[in-house]
């Protein structure tokens, strides 16, 4: 009697389980069927039979059915590209729903705590010293870690709330960061330096290389393997300090961990792709309004959805005008009338 | 499955907030915690939690000293039920259940079977299993408190603080948690529950301890140590016992009443 009692209730458990399941499935599947559809859009078109047929001859012997230009571009030109918009809009959007765990509000994004105006302050310095694009990069995601590393210990020192420490030492160190790369804006030289920084800054994923690529990938997998481990605490971070430490968490611990996590991840992508915004806030917002809170759903479709989205508006900047619109501008035109329905739409209950 | 305070005393930098505080409560009993705003019962709990650990004198669960006890293991012992509150982010009533098998959870997994059976369980006990896929942040306070109530016996601790529960709570909710709570007291789950209405101590406490000025200026069965006194001396109201059969009964002696 009792265990058909349990059983009962386990069944009844099962409907939520299976349908949150069920869609990140989904999202499984929307995520490889447009990772596969954007090696086929381009100037150049090559139809997906070729793709698929391309990318399976590196691992069966198959007859050529296709030209050696459509092979240059699907794996040299391409392959990074598409990599590169998977990595950086999963990267970002999974720092966004992190972050936003940590300081309990569903506001806060990837930037929050200064990554990507360190990151800036550092890609311009570089770029004033005439450092190479990997000097570039390598200089971004260090003054990015750096900057964050600052905010986290001005937050620790200071007495008081800890949250708000954090968010208001972030805007502190980060428009301190801001003045110093408008400083050196302005004594950059403007016909090669400063454009090179304003274009940095604007965010692009054109010109994406395999090398950073391998760049990105270890701090990108440091950062977002734990975070995927730890999603059941980050639900029990967003009930405060008092209430996670009463429930057994070691709440300082915990979210040095996730910030660490989320900043490694940040400074990696802002390091090659620039200033990309919205990906970190829009998505993982979408995502609770499709799957829940509940990070232990969240986190995977936020980092699902914010490849997909990423690779959709990659293809958009891609394709829609002659000449490249750099993603970081159409994020902003796409994200934002989309963040306003988002938040007009009548709020579902779960 | 017992706790005793021993020469407790708290300051904040230079303000004393609580002074050489002593009681005790044993499995079974649930014990009021009495005493007018800012006198130190939230200071109090928080100490007992390990929220506020710089105090002097000593804390015993069991019979183990509560600085010897990391969050993790503190939380097998003490669960707390705080009152019901605004969150961040809407999580449904079993997620938010599930969260008090936290501790018994590695750091880096998530809730198995076990822990969801507990859940379950917790939430038929407390007769709330209909609530399971709803949404926490849209209950009602009296839901809410209840479910706070179930992830504290899901947490599995044999001791819960509940720091006045049922302080946002309107006549029906305040009788219906307090119902449920004395009936955890009889099963012998060990309660400290603060309170500002002395009556709830002399209806369901075993004890009270009524806290004047940081110390101690009572401690003992609600019938003996709640009168008149006691509550002139706490509230600066005077009150008259009313005899009934469900016991004492206060009643104001006011000068301003409606006509």
């Amino acid at each position: 009697m009792k265990k058909a009692e349990t059983l009962q209730r386990m069944d009844k458990q099962d409907p939520m389980h299976a349908g949150k399941t069920a869609r990140l499935l989904l999202m499984c599947v929307l995520f490889l069927a447009i990772f596969l559809f954007s090696f086929s859009i381009g100037r150049y078109g090559v139809p997906l039979k070729e793709v698929v047929r391309i990318f399976l001859s590196k691992i069966f012997p198959l007859q050529q059915t296709w030209t050696a230009e459509m092979e240059t571009v699907v794996i040299n030109i391409r392959l990074p590209r598409i990599i590169m918009a998977s990595l950086v809009g999963c990267a970002l959007s999974t720092a966004g729903a992190s972050y936003q765990g940590v300081f309990q509000n569903p506001m806060a994004s990837p930037d929050i705590l200064g990554a990507s105006s360190g990151a800036a302050f550092g890609a311009a310095l570089a770029i004033l010293l005439g450092g190479s694009a990997k000097i570039v990069t390598t200089a971004a995601f260090l003054s990015s870690i750096v900057t964050v590393m600052a905010v986290y210990f001005i937050a620790e020192r200071a007495p008081g709330q800890r949250v708000v420490n954090l968010i208001l030492s972030g805007i502190m160190v980060g428009s301190l960061f801001t003045a110093g790369t408008s400083y050196i804006k302005l004594v950059a030289d403007p016909s090669n330096q400063l454009p090179a920084i304003t274009y940095w800054m604007i965010g692009s994923l054109s010109g994406s290389k395999l090398s950073q690529v391998s760049f990105v990938i270890v701090p990108m997998a440091l950062g977002l393997i734990p975070l995927l481990l730890i999603r059941w605490q980050i639900n029990i971070l967003t009930l405060g300090d008092d209430e996670a430490c009463t429930l057994g968490v070691n709440t300082g611990h915990l979210r040095m961990i996730v910030i660490f996590c989320a900043t490694l991840i940040t400074a990696a992508s802002v390091s090659v792709s620039g200033m990309i915004g919205w990906v970190g806030l829009v998505i993982p917002h979408m995502c609770r309004k499709l799957i829940g809170n509940d990070y232990r759903y969240l986190l995977p479709a936020s980092m699902m959805m914010g490849a997909v989205f990423l690779l959709v508006v990659d293809n958009i900047s891609r394709n829609l005008l002659a000449v490249e619109i750099p993603i970081g501008i159409l994020t902003a035109f796409v994200g934002a009338p989309f963040f306003i329905y988002l938040i007009v739409k009548q709020e579902k209950t779960l | 499955m017992s706790i005793s305070i021993n020469n407790l005393s708290f300051a904040y930098s230079l303000r004393t907030v609580l002074k050489d505080i002593s009681f005790s409560a044993e499995s079974g009993q649930l014990l009021a915690v009495l005493g007018p705003n800012g006198v130190g019962k939230t200071t109090l709990f928080r100490c007992i939690l390990g929220l506020q650990p710089h105090y002097e004198g000593e804390i015993q669960i069991d019979g183990v000293d509560a600085h010897t006890l990391n969050a993790r293991e503190l939380a097998h012992k003490i669960a707390y039920i705080p009152q019901t509150h605004g969150m961040a982010f809407g999580y449904s009533v079993e997620d938010m259940v599930l969260m008090g098998t936290t501790h018994n959870v590695s750091s880096i997994s998530v809730p198995g079977k076990k822990e969801h059976e507990a859940a379950s369980a917790a939430l038929e006990k407390l007769q709330i299993s209909h609530l399971t896929y709803q949404n926490f942040a849209k209950l009602s306070g009296g839901e809410q408190q209840l479910v706070l109530i179930a992830r504290a016996l899901a947490q599995n601790a044999r001791t819960l603080l509940m720091d006045e529960p049922t302080a946002s709570l309107d006549y029906g909710n305040q009788s219906l948690v307090l119902h449920q709570v004395r009936a955890l007291a009889d099963e012998g789950y060990t309660i400290l529950l603060s309170t500002h209405n002395p009556q709830h101590a002399l209806w369901y406490a075993d004890c009270a301890v009524a806290l004047m000025d940081g110390t101690v200026a009572a401690f003992g069965a609600p019938k003996e140590v709640v009168d008149a006194r006691l509550i002139e001396r706490l509230y600066g109201v005077t009150v008259r016992m009313v005899d009934t059969a469900q016991g004492p009964l206060i009643s104001p002696v006011q000068t301003v009443l409606a006509r």
